[in-house]
């Protein structure tokens, strides 16, 4: 049991500070997955039609292809053409690269779930495209897109698990090193698997939530 | 002599390989109600979209008060004039009754909230919802919901309404409140074009019955000339089968 305290005493605090890296990754990777996320949404739903090829190749090469093989393209593929990130920045492009994709299926089927005649009605009354996306779409589709968002976001914070490939000292780079210096991976990984559900649990609680007050009104 | 308000000359349109209205001449004048009616599938829902062009001709031309109602026109503008009510309501359901009469004057108009609140009010009067101003849409009965998509509508002060079918998706019991703020509409003497399966009602508050079939304009006339002493043998056929549905 003071075997355990020591441990603790010992590698707690250092897996924690992966913990801040873990944050700062998701929560950039996230900015850049709306921004790209809404872009392609945008250009999915307009009536250009070599964009919407773009978008729908785009999304389908994400989707088809292993985060990691991603991952190992941006850092180390690149390099081969001269282009050179650190590792944490390869892990926040790629994962915003991937989040975009992600992330602009949920906002289009927010969009889509929202009924055409609203749109109709909308113009019909004078509005502007612009305005009726504005007034009377986005509100609407937002509150639709907040738990499938919810659940994206805590998909992202796992997946930032793998930049622990190319050395990017997050949460699971740390357990990593730690099990290897000490031998007790079972007690260091379970420390990691506590960090990943005091951030994950509230999440998926507030995700909940939202989803009953979604299917409330 | 009252003026024209809309024109239609041999308006063509096709969905796809569908040819949907096949030349249809249409011409309506300012206070006049028109009454389109006809089996499904007839153009006349797809007719009525294209005067205020949420539906496009492939040919012909549409005119709104003089002006030709093409790709390139303002349309938003044109809009504002048009009223239109549609068969399943399409209210605002985030925005509350109050909400959903405003939104375009303070949106288009840009009149001051205040004062479109005030107008707003009068018209939720008129329809007699005033008590439901602060209600959503999903606390409505359908009847309360059209009328509402009614004052919202005239809330833009239209010069002429397109009603599509808008008693179509109620159920019987809550018809007659609709139409009854139309009526009152009619008689106040508001430019009308509607599509309706209510025959009582098409021959009390029209001027000028048109029958269509296949997207042609098959027959037109005075209520009176096409409900009591129909000539065409289609017309005939196609009132008979619904007066039996209303007697089943």
């Amino acid at each position: 049991m003071t075997d355990y305290v020591a441990l603790i005493e010992k590698y707690f605090l250092y897996i924690l500070q992966g913990a801040v890296i873990t944050v700062e990754l998701t929560v950039l990777a996230l900015i850049l997955s709306v921004v790209i996320g809404l872009t392609v949404t945008f250009t999915y739903m307009s009536r250009v039609r070599w964009l919407k090829r773009v978008a729908a190749v785009y999304i389908e090469l994400v989707r088809a292809t292993p985060a990691l093989l991603q991952l190992f393209i941006v850092y180390y593929g690149l390099t081969n053409i001269g282009i050179r990130f650190d590792a944490f920045t390869a892990a926040v492009l790629t994962l915003g690269f991937i989040g975009g994709a992600y992330s602009a299926e949920i906002f289009r089927a927010g969009i889509e779930a929202i009924d055409f005649g609203q749109v109709e009605a909308s113009r019909s009354l004078g509005m502007t495209a612009f305005q009726s996306m504005k007034r009377i779409v986005l509100p609407q589709a937002f509150v639709i897109t907040l738990p499938p968002l919810t659940n994206f976001v805590i998909a992202m914070i796992k997946d930032t698990s793998l930049a622990l490939t190319i050395s990017v000292p997050e949460i699971m780079y740390r357990s990593y090193d730690a099990a290897t210096q000490s031998y007790r991976s079972l007690a260091v990984y379970m420390m990691a698997g506590v960090i990943y559900l005091a951030i994950c649990i509230p999440l998926s609680r507030l995700a909940k939530r939202l989803e009953r007050k979604g299917d409330a009104s | 002599m009252s003026k024209e308000i809309v024109r239609i000359e041999n308006a063509r349109l096709s969905f796809g390989k569908v040819e949907v209205l096949k030349g249809i001449s249409l011409s309506v004048q300012e206070g006049q109600s028109v009454t389109l009616i006809g089996p499904s599938g007839s153009g006349k829902s797809t007719l009525l979209r294209c005067i205020n062009r949420l539906a496009v001709i492939s040919s012909g031309e549409v005119f709104f008060d003089g002006q030709q109602v093409t790709a390139a026109t303002n349309i938003n503008q044109l809009r504002t004039k048009i009223g239109m009510v549609f068969q399943h309501f399409n209210l605002f359901p985030h925005m509350t009754v109050l909400g959903n009469v405003t939104e375009a004057p303070v949106q288009v108009l840009k009149l001051a909230p205040e004062q479109a609140k005030q107008e707003a009010m009068v018209l939720l009067q008129r329809v007699g919802l005033a008590d439901k101003a602060d209600a959503f849409p999903a606390q409505l009965s359908g009847g309360q919901k059209q009328r509402v998509a009614i004052a919202r509508c005239l809330a833009m002060k239209p010069r002429v309404l397109l009603l599509d079918e808008i008693t179509s998706a109620l159920d019987p019991e809550l018809v007659g409140e609709v139409l009854a703020v139309i009526r009152e509409l009619a008689r106040q003497g508001m430019t009308m074009i509607l599509v309706t399966h209510e025959m009582q009602f098409a021959k009390e508050v029209s001027d000028k019955v048109i029958f269509m079939d296949g997207g042609k304009i098959v027959e037109q006339g005075t209520p009176d000339q096409m409900f009591v002493n129909p000539e065409n043998e289609r017309l005939r056929r196609f009132l008979r089968a619904v007066i039996e549905q209303v007697a089943d």
